[in-house]
Formats: structure tokens, C-alpha cells, sequence
């Protein structure tokens, strides 16, 4: 840009040097011109007047002649009467001193010749005077000889050509002072003014605070060329001002811009860098500028250095090469090179964006790697099995393919305890290693798969079944594990690996419900493979996740108590996941929960929740509304490790919420797991000030002593309680024994599913805290929920203070 | 005897000593002691603007002149006229009257000037043409026919009695068609450049047409000047080439004598003498006329030399009485006349030595002359 600048710059002074090479000075333009004609006019009318001045010289000549002759006519008649011949020749002689007389004659009365006096050589153009000589006094008149001259044009041409001469001298002088007066007069009216002017408007090359007018000159037009010119130098100059700050901006954009950019020509000459440019790689810019961009790539990469040389030439698009850029002072940094499209101006260079991902590159790595391999039995995961059999497949052979699961892995865990039981695991696969299959793989929890011969799988299912036939002893205690196996032959028409393990899972649990312990060749049905695969789901999860597909619902819960159950007093809201696919819609919690739980996800999913809910929280802070609550589904499976213990108090430490606006609803399935530290983490929780609330209450393991013994502020009765409440009175009893129940242990009773306006009377009379269901309002995104509340709200805050935005903005409120 | 003595001044245009000045001074002397006059005589030095100032001088003085006699001299004395008419002198003119140009602004004597009383002018046209024709008369004697050819040397052209002298010459000459004048030479009156001039021209004469056999000379020092002339060319004058003169001075008796000279005519420079005699008779007649007097010249010849010449050469101009031309009561006119003042000496020298006088001859040509000068005038 620098560059550019300063061509910008030299622009103009060089352009009309590269104009005006034919063109000449405009002085010499009209002298040129003027000269000759001058030089013409004065020769036409010099040889005029010097053609008449000679003939008019010559006819003075010969005027002058005769009046000579005719003075010397007076008086020489009388010397000749009186004979005295001395007065006669001084006339003669005072005649032929005359330089254009070449001959004086004296002839007597009778002719006779009798004096002459020539000058030697000939004459030119001679013309001969003859003048006859009276004598008279008072008392005679008579002729006494006569007068002849002859006249010489000698003198009167050198006098001519001397004239001449001086005239031409003259001339000369006249067209040469007239020139230089011209010539004086065009520079200084014409070529100074102007040659000022251009000086100033040079001005606009360098940086000036304001531009300096060019002062008007004594001659009009010239002035009028000043007057457009200072028009013309202050617009270009406001222009290069603001290019100038244009270019100030974009410099100080792509120089300070955190990325590592380099602006280079097409031939790949740098022109400039950014200062996270410089850094990294440790050059000054003054040594970077004009070095060939190559030189800052790693040298291995020539393919790429000639790809991008040929893009710079044509001007295309360069994407996601992935190079190593050299740097002087630290380790060489992985970078990715994006050069956009030049839109047909490749000459002007063009901009290099380098992405720095040496670490991502590396988590990259660790990622795979740990995609790979399961991090407790350091044996290869599904992800692993997955590319394994694929690998098997692309070869066209033929395998066996074994998937081994612990029944009652989840009692025994629950049992052991997370620690012993990842023990339990451990000892598992390395068991099962020892059975020598080709190839074994961690694919879930308790669910290893093995690959083997095609001939070696019914040994190898009796290896493993005397293997296990021994207790396992790294847990604590010798266990007795019985496996639920499922083995099939794979083929060649076998398409993918998720369809080989889709026959497998759903023999597995076929056997599971025939109580486990079994092998079992798979029978290739298509009728048991419905519903989607499993990894399936858990892409479109990680997808989700990553993409941000997840949205939180709010369904509004109302005070049971209101007077008018109409417009009944908001207490809070359940926030309920919804994933908004791109392509699929709204997809169903109940579509992808499951799924989460069963790969995990579900955790990453919680923390997502949660961390939703803080921000919904916050917000309803900074709204001024803080005796609503938010209630959020939990899984079981976040409890584990304490990890929602961790989660909230991370969450409180973050997010300056009040503990106690949020609610974690979980279901009666947490009280599967172990009791102790359950308990521990959900008093920890409830030490914390967030509430706690028992969700879908009545429909699973409903143990009373875990309600006595867990700490749930809030019990939710479950909508299948409630459909048939008005109906039948069996319902009604078991509803108002459960209502009561909660109420004994202190427990704030939530009804969820109510749709019909008598349910909601019956367990109003019942005494219920809450209400939730369609009746009073359906899960709704969090914007329709704001509008929807927000009136209510903004009431009650108007009295405490004035409202400033209209009603249903509430967003915009401080 | 004339009655009271007059007091008269002369301012004589010429120098001291001049031949022809001398003559009219002493006559005019002789004239002045016969008039009882008192003459004073002042010379101009042939300056025209002396003889002014010396005219005024007298006329101013306070013993002014009673006459003041003046020549015209280069026409110098007109404006004196004019001058003279704020005093009691009155003015007397001789030789040389006014000129015509002169005589239109100032009259004749006496009709606008009334101290100009008058003239004596001698008749100079009649004796310019009388030598022409005597030149001709004698050359046709050697040559009846054929061409003369000659040449004629004048004093000035602006001298009225000069201009009448060379207008007579004219005259006199063309009485012959074949008598060719080839030049008219003006040697200002003196020997030096007539010799000269003679000389140039006849070397020009030797050159052209070799024929020269007159020449005309204004007064007898030119005439000697030509004669030199001949003689110095080889030629022997009153033989080859007859000469005529004018004064009757010494030299030209004495050349008329020896034969160089044809004749010298003269007898003009007595009008100083005749002015004496018009100042007596203006003092002494009661009822002057102012008057112009026109008086003849006369020839003195190889026929007339042996009986005038002695006169002339040792002139004695006391002996003649020239009391006697004055007006008497019977004669309303003058009878000026040189010859009769010869008669008259040689009169007294017949007397004296017993010899009858000859009369004179001249009186009616002297009369017929005067009619010419005034037809001229």
C-alpha cells in the first residue's frame, strides 16, 4: 500500500513526461512559427523599400547629376569666355571627384572635345548628362561649348550593398529583439505562471495540512487556468486526503489485524505485512518487503509454492493450503494460506491470509488419537472399528466379526463403583485380548468387538466363554461375568460397517432380553434393522453441538393459588431442549436424549443446558426479574463423577446468578445409581442454593425413601396422573395421596401436562404450588416467551421504576 | 570776375594719383580758380562705402561745402541725395548720372531732390559707338569684304557711363553684319588684365578660327594692355589688329601717335570741369533750372594727334578759360564741349605764338549724340 502510495504519487510527474515526449516548448512552438514569418514579412517589405530606395538612389543620382551640370552650367560658360582654362578644369575636376561620375567632357562651341577628365575602369550602368554652355551678360548670350558627364552606378551599389547589408543587420536585429521580447513575454506572462502553478499543484505529492492556493497572476487567462487548476488541486487534494486516510485505515487494519497477512504483488514479491505478521515470523518489515514469498515457506512445500505462484499469475483463488511458515526466533508455525480471487487486477497484488493452526493441528492430532483409542482400556474405540472394518471391507474380505457385552454391566458398576468398575473393564479387554482375536476394540461402555478369521470365530467365542469361565479379580472382589455375544460372517456385499454392527447390537439385545450369556450367530433379518444407527444420531449430535443447532424452549409454570386461573401469576419456566435441524426441522427431545445418553453426549448436552440457563438467568437479572425461576432437565448420567456437582459450581462462579432462580430436575432413574454418593452431590447441590426437583414423578422407580432421604424441594406429578384425573376417580385418590405426600415432605407440588381448565381446578382444590401444560401456555422459544411475560413483568417493575422503552421491547431495557 | 567765392567738395571716387582722376581733378581745378571756388578735394579710394562716409563727413560738418560734387560711382551716390536734402548744400552729379532703376525712385535733378540742382554726364554711348565704327571704317579699307572678327575689352557693366560706353560698342558694331565681336571681356579697367585676357584670347583665336582683326578697348590702359598683348603674340598692332582706346590720356596720344593705337576718344573727364561752371551760374542766376547737361567726346586720331596730342601730353589746363562756357543771359543752354576747350588752349597758344585757331567742328554731332544718349537713358 506504502508502495502504491508512492506510485500514486510519482504519477503525475512522471505521466506527462511520458506524454510530452514528441512535444516541444511552447516557446520554441511559436517561434517556430513566428520566426519565418517575421523573418518573411521583413524580407518582403525590406526588399521593397530597398528596391525603391535603389531605384529612388539611382534617380537622386542622376537629379543630382544634372543639377550639378547646371550649377557648373552658371559659372563655367564664363571662365571658359574668358579663358581661363584653370577655372575650367577645377570645374571639371571638382565634377570627377564626384564618385559617381566616372567621365567629365568639355566639348567647345564647334564640338570639339577639349578637356576629359576619367576615371580609370569601366563604368557601370553609365548614362551620360550632356549640358551645353551659354555664355550671357548684359550685352551677349552665346553658346560656348557644351557639358557631358557620365555617371557610374559603382559607388551607389557598394553604397547598396553596404545599405544592404546594414538593412539586413537591421532586420536581423528587429526580428531578434522581437523574438526575445516574445519570447521574454511568453515566459513571463505564460511559462512562469503556469510552470508556478504546476510547481504548487506538486504540493498535492507530498503531505500538506491544507492546500496552498496558487496566487492569481496580472494576466487574465492565465488566471482562469489558476482559478480551474486551484479548483481542480483542491479536489484531488480533499481526494488524496481521504485516500490517504482510507489508506491510513486499511494499513492500520491489515498491519494491526491479528491474522498474519501479506500483501504481495503477482510475481510473489512481498509488498507489505501484518505486525502479527512480523512477529511470528521474526523479520523486520523493511527486510520482508521485496523478498519473494517463498522464502518464508518451508521448502518441502514446493508443490504448494508453485500452485500458488500460478494463482497469483492468473489472478485465481488459492484455498486451504496447508504450509509451514519459517520463522527465525521460535518453532516453525503450521499455517493455512487463503489468497481470494483477484477480480482481474492481479498486478496490483493481492493479500495472502495465513491461519496459524499449528495448534489446532495439534489438538487435531490428540483428538484423533484419542478418537481412536479408548482412553481406560487403551484399546482401539468405535470410531476405530469403524475405519478397521471399512479398511476390511474396501479389501474385499471375508471376517468374522464378534461383538462381546457384560450383562448387568450397569448393576455390577453400580455395585463395584465407577473406579472399580473402569477396573472391571480394563481386566475385560485385556482378557479378551488374551483370547487372540485379530483385532479387539472398546465400541461402548461394556461392549467390546473383535474381528477375526473367518474360520477362527467359533473357536475364538470358545476361547473367550473358558477365559471368562474364571473370575475376574481387579475389582475388589473375584466377579463371575457372563457375556452376551454376537458374532456374524462378514461378506464382501456387506456395504458399510454400521450395518454389520446395527445386526450385531440387535442380537445383542435380543439375547439381553432372553436373559444374556449366550453367543449367537447373527441372522442377517432386515426386519429387526428399524430406527436409525446409533453413530448416526451421535454425528447429528456433535453437529449440533458444534453448530449451534440447539435451542432451549420455555414453557411458563404458574402460581397454583392464582385467584383467576385465566391470567394466573407466573412463578418461572422449564427449559426444554429442541434441536432445529437444518435440513430435518425441529427433531423431538425423545429422538436424540436417548441417543446422547447412550453415547455420552448427553453430558456435553447438560452442560450446554445449563449454561443456556445462566444466560437466560443473567439476562432476567439485568430485566430486574428475579423471583422467576428456570428449571432444567438433568440426565443421570451428568451426576456421575459428581460432574453436575462441578458443572453448577463452575456455572455460579461464572455467572452472577442467584442460585436459587435455577431448578435441575432430574427422574426417578438417578436413584438406580449409588445411593451415597448421590446423596452427597445432591446436597452439595442443595448447599449451593439451587433447587432441586423430581421430575416425572410416579412413573418409574418411585422408591418413597428417596424422597425422604434426597434433598428435592419441588415434586413434579406426572401428566399420566393428570389426563384422567377428572374422569376417574381411582386417579384422583392416587394423585391427591402423591400431592399430599410432597406436601408432608415439604415439597412444592408442580402439576406438568394440564390441558383442560377442570384438571386444573381439581388440583388446585388439592392445594398444588404450581401449574404447567398446555393449558397455560406450550414450550415457546425464548423471544416469544420474553414478549409473552415480559408486560407482566414490566408492571410490576414499573413500580419500582419508570419504564423507559415501549411495552414488548423489554430487550432493550438496560 | 565771378562774384562771391564758393566753397565746394569733391569726393573723388578714384585713388590718389589715378591717371583719369588726376585729369578731372586738375581741370576741374582750373575751372574752380576761372570760378573762385574753393575746391576741396577727398578721395574715396574707389570704396563705395568711403565715398559715403566722406560725403556725409562734409555734409554734416559745420563748415559744410556749399557744393558737394559726387560721381555714381558703382551707384553709390544715390541715397546722399536723399541726405543732402536736410542741409544747405546743394549737389552737383558728374560723369555718371543715375542709373534707370536709380532715376525712377529719384527723379531728375531737382524734380524730387531739391538740393540736386544737376548733372553734367558726358556722352559715353556716342563715343562707345563712335570707336566701333572708326574700327570698321578702317579695317573694311584692307578688307572691304569678308569677316572681321574682334574682340572687346570693357571696364565693368554696372558704371552707368561704363554701360552707356559698352552699349555704344554694341551699336557701333552691328552697323556690320559680317563683323564678328567673338568676345566681350570685362579687364576692369586696368593694363594687367587686359593684357592677360587679350593673351588667353588669342591663343583661343589661334586655335579656332585664326582671324582676329579689331579690338575695343573701354580706356586707354586696356588698350595698352592689349597692344602688350599683340606684341607679345607676334603681332604688330595698327597692322595686324587695329586697337581703339578711350581717355586721351598721355599713353594713348602717345600710342595713337606711334600708330599702334587707331584712336583714343575722350574729353570726359572735364566734367568736373563743367560741374564748376553749373555751380557759379547756380549761385549766380537768380532763378536757377536744375538740369541735366549731356556734353560730346571726341576722338583724338592719327589725324588729329599732331595738332591735340601736345595738348594732351603735357596738359596746362590753366590756359583755358572756363569761365567762359558759363550761361550767359542770351543762352538758356550750356555748349560743353571738350574740343572747344582744346580750341580755346590752342587758341592761347596762337596767340601767344601767332597762329589763327582752328574752330571747332563737332557742334552739331555733339547735339545729335545727346538725343541718342537720352533715347538710350
Amino acid at each position: 500500500m506504502i508502495n502504491d502510495g508512492q506510485k500514486l504519487a510519482k504519477a503525475p510527474s512522471t505521466a506527462p513526461e511520458s506524454d510530452g515526449e514528441h512535444a516541444s516548448p511552447l516557446r520554441w512552438r511559436i517561434l517556430r512559427i513566428l520566426a519565418p514569418l517575421v523573418f518573411t514579412i521583413c524580407a518582403i517589405s525590406g526588399a521593397v523599400s530597398y528596391y525603391l530606395y535603389a531605384s529612388e538612389a539611382v534617380e537622386h543620382m542622376h537629379d543630382d547629376h544634372q543639377e550639378m551640370m547646371d550649377i557648373v552650367a552658371l559659372s563655367m560658360p564664363d571662365a571658359i569666355w574668358n579663358f581661363d582654362d584653370e577655372r575650367i578644369h577645377a570645374y571639371l575636376e571638382t565634377l570627377s571627384h564626384h564618385a559617381s561620375v566616372h567621365a567629365v567632357r568639355y566639348f567647345n562651341h564647334e564640338g570639339e572635345l577639349v578637356e576629359e577628365i576619367a576615371k580609370s575602369g569601366t563604368a557601370l550602368d553609365p548614362v551620360t548628362h550632356s549640358k551645353p554652355l551659354v555664355y550671357q551678360n548684359s550685352l551677349v548670350k552665346q553658346a560656348v561649348g557644351r557639358l557631358e558627364l557620365e555617371s557610374t552606378n559603382a559607388p551607389l551599389l557598394a553604397a547598396r550593398y553596404q545599405g544592404g547589408a546594414v538593412l539586413l543587420a537591421i532586420a536581423l536585429t528587429i526580428i531578434l529583439s522581437i523574438l526575445l521580447m516574445l519570447s521574454w513575454q511568453l515566459k513571463r506572462y505564460v511559462m512562469n505562471p503556469l510552470s508556478k502553478a504546476v510547481r504548487r499543484m506538486r504540493q498535492l505529492e507530498g503531505q500538506h495540512a491544507t492546500f496552498q492556493r496558487i496566487p492569481p497572476v496580472h494576466s487574465r487567462e492565465i488566471n482562469k487556468v489558476i482559478v480551474e487548476l486551484n479548483k481542480l488541486g483542491e479536489r484531488i487534494f480533499n481526494m488524496m486526503e481521504a485516500l490517504r486516510n482510507n489508506e491510513e485505515r486499511y494499513q492500520h487494519f491489515y498491519r494491526d489485524t491479528p491474522a498474519l497477512l501479506l500483501v504481495i504483488d503477482d510475481k510473489g514479491t512481498v509488498q507489505d505485512a501484518s505486525e502479527q505478521m512480523l512477529e511470528v515470523t521474526g523479520w523486520a518489515r523493511e527486510h520482508l518487503v521485496g523478498m519473494p514469498f517463498d522464502t518464508l515457506i518451508s521448502s518441502h512445500n514446493s508443490k504448494h509454492i508453485h500452485r500458488i505462484s500460478t494463482a497469483l499469475k492468473l489472478g485465481n483463488a488459492c484455498n486451504d493450503l496447508v504450509m509451514t511458515l519459517d520463522c527465525r526466533h521460535q518453532e516453525d508455525r503450521q499455517v493455512q494460506v487463503v489468497i481470494p480471487a483477484a477480480n482481474g487486477s492481479q498486478s496490483r497484488g493481492t493479500m495472502m491470509l495465513l491461519t496459524d493452526i499449528t495448534e489446532l493441528t495439534r489438538t487435531q492430532q490428540r483428538l484423533l488419537e484419542h478418537e481412536l483409542i479408548d482412553p481406560l482400556t487403551q484399546l482401539p474405540n468405535r470410531l476405530s472399528l469403524n475405519q478397521h472394518v471399512q479398511q476390511l471391507i474396501a479389501r474385499d474380505a471375508v471376517f468374522g466379526l464378534l461383538l462381546v457385552n457384560i450383562d448387568r454391566f450397569h448393576s455390577i458398576n453400580h455395585h463395584l463403583g465407577p473406579i472399580d468398575g473402569d477396573l472391571l473393564l480394563k481386566e475385560v479387554g485385556a482378557r479378551l485380548k488374551e483370547c487372540d482375536p485379530a483385532w479387539i476394540g472398546r465400541t461402548g461402555g461394556d461392549e467390546f468387538v473383535m474381528t477375526c478369521d473367518i474360520n477362527d470365530l467359533r473357536p475364538l467365542v470358545h476361547r473367550i466363554q473358558i477365559a471368562f469361565s474364571h473370575p475376574l479379580l481387579k475389582a475388589g472382589e473375584p466377579i463371575h461375568l457372563s457375556l452376551s455375544m454376537a458374532g456374524l460372517q462378514a461378506q464382501a456385499d456387506d456395504e458399510s460397517p454400521s450395518r454389520l454392527m446395527r445386526l450385531l447390537e440387535l442380537t445383542v439385545v435380543d439375547i439381553k432380553h432372553k436373559g444374556g450369556n449366550q453367543y449367537r450367530t447373527c441372522v442377517r433379518d432386515s426386519t429387526l434393522e428399524d430406527g436409525e444407527p446409533l453413530f448416526l444420531k451421535e454425528r447429528m449430535i456433535r453437529e449440533a453441538l458444534t453448530m449451534g443447532w440447539f435451542r432451549l424452549y420455555l414453557q411458563p409454570i404458574f402460581r397454583a393459588a392464582s385467584a383467576d386461573l385465566e391470567a394466573p401469576e407466573l412463578l418461572g419456566a422449564e427449559a426444554l431442549i429442541r434441536l432445529e435441524h437444518p435440513e430435518l426441522g425441529l427433531v423431538p427431545p425423545d429422538e436424540f436424549i436417548p441417543a446422547a445418553e447412550k453415547t455420552g453426549q448427553i453430558v456435553e448436552i447438560g452442560n450446554w443446558i445449563l449454561e443456556e440457563a445462566a444466560i437466560i438467568l443473567c439476562e432476567w437479572r439485568r430485566l430486574g426479574i428475579e423471583e422467576r425461576y428456570l428449571s432444567v432437565n438433568a440426565s443421570v448420567i451428568q451426576f456421575r463423577d459428581q460432574g453436575m456437582l462441578h458443572q453448577l459450581e463452575s456455572l455460579l462462579e461464572r455467572y452472577p446468578i442467584r442460585p436459587s432462580q435455577l431448578v435441575v430436575e432430574v427422574t426417578e432413574n438417578l436413584m438406580l445409581d449409588s445411593k451415597d454418593s448421590l446423596r452427597y452431590q445432591l446436597q452439595a447441590i442443595r448447599r449451593l442454593g439451587v433447587n432441586l426437583s423430581l421430575d416425572d414423578f410416579g412413573t418409574g422407580f418411585s422408591c418413597l425413601s428417596y424422597l425422604h432421604d434426597l434433598p428435592f424441594g419441588i415434586l413434579k406429578v406426572d401428566r399420566s396422573f393428570v389426563i384422567n384425573v377428572e374422569t376417574s376417580r381411582r386417579d384422583r385418590e392416587l394423585a391427591r395421596v402423591i400431592v399430599a405426600m410432597g406436601q408432608s415432605l415439604g415439597m412444592q407440588v408442580v402439576v406438568e401436562g394440564v390441558e383442560e381448565l377442570g384438571q386444573a381446578e381439581i388440583f388446585q382444590t388439592m392445594g398444588v404450588h404450581a401449574f404447567q401444560g398446555f393449558l397455560f401456555g406450550r414450550p415457546m422459544p425464548q423471544q416469544a416467551f420474553e414478549t409473552r411475560f415480559h408486560a407482566h413483568a414490566d408492571s410490576r417493575l414499573s413500580l419500582l421504576k419508570p419504564v423507559r422503552s415501549a411495552p414488548g421491547t423489554g430487550n432493550d431495557l438496560d | 570776375m565771378p562774384g562771391r567765392t564758393l566753397n565746394a567738395t569733391f569726393v573723388n571716387p578714384g585713388l590718389r594719383g589715378e591717371r583719369f582722376w588726376n585729369m578731372v581733378t586738375n581741370t576741374m581745378q582750373a575751372a574752380a580758380i576761372d570760378l573762385n571756388i574753393s575746391l576741396e578735394v577727398v578721395y574715396a579710394e574707389r570704396n563705395p562705402y568711403l565715398l559715403k562716409k566722406l560725403a556725409i563727413q562734409a555734409l554734416e560738418s559745420p563748415a559744410a561745402p556749399d557744393y558737394l560734387l559726387l560721381v555714381n560711382e558703382e551707384q553709390a551716390a544715390s541715397e546722399l541725395l536723399t541726405i543732402a536734402d536736410g542741409h544747405d548744400t546743394h549737389v552737383v552729379m558728374l560723369l555718371n548720372g543715375l542709373t534707370r532703376e536709380e532715376a525712377l525712385t529719384h527723379g531728375t535733378p531737382g524734380s524730387l531732390h531739391p538740393s540736386w540742382i544737376g548733372s553734367v554726364i558726358p556722352d559715353n554711348h556716342t563715343a562707345g559707338k563712335r570707336m566701333a565704327t572708326q574700327l570698321i571704317k578702317v579695317a573694311r579699307e584692307g578688307s572691304p569684304t569678308g569677316q572681321l572678327h574682334g574682340l572687346a575689352l570693357i571696364g565693368d557693366t554696372r558704371t552707368p557711363a561704363s554701360i552707356a560706353r559698352n552699349t555704344g560698342m554694341v551699336v557701333g558694331f552691328s552697323q556690320d553684319q559680317d563683323v564678328q565681336i567673338d568676345r566681350i571681356l570685362e579687364a576692369r579697367w586696368n593694363t594687367q588684365d587686359a593684357e592677360h585676357l587679350t593673351g588667353q584670347y588669342l591663343k583661343w583665336v589661334s586655335r579656332s578660327s585664326g582671324q582676329n582683326d579689331l579690338i575695343w578697348a573701354a580706356n586707354d590702359a586696356m588698350a595698352e594692355g592689349a597692344i602688350l598683348a599683340l606684341e607679345s603674340a607676334g603681332l604688330t598692332p595698327g597692322v595686324d589688329v587695329l586697337v581703339a582706346g578711350l581717355n586721351w590720356s598721355p599713353e594713348g596720344i602717345s600710342m595713337v601717335k606711334d600708330q599702334r593705337m587707331l584712336l583714343t576718344d575722350g574729353g570726359h573727364f572735364m566734367a568736373g570741369a563743367w560741374a564748376m561752371v553749373m555751380a557759379r551760374d547756380h549761385a549766380d542766376i537768380e532763378e536757377w533750372t536744375p538740369r541735366t547737361v549731356n556734353f560730346p567726346m571726341s576722338a583724338i586720331t592719327h589725324d588729329n594727334v599732331a595738332r591735340y596730342g601736345p595738348l594732351l601730353e603735357n596738359p596746362d589746363w590753366e590756359a583755358a578759360d572756363f569761365a567762359a562756357f558759363g550761361l550767359k543771359a542770351s543762352r538758356d543752354d550750356y555748349g560743353f564741349d571738350p574740343m572747344r576747350v582744346l580750341t580755346q588752349m590752342l587758341g592761347h597758344q596762337a596767340a601767344a605764338s601767332g597762329l589763327p585757331p582752328q574752330a571747332p567742328a563737332t557742334q552739331k554731332k555733339t547735339a545729335r549724340s545727346s538725343a541718342l544718349m537720352d533715347t538710350l537713358q
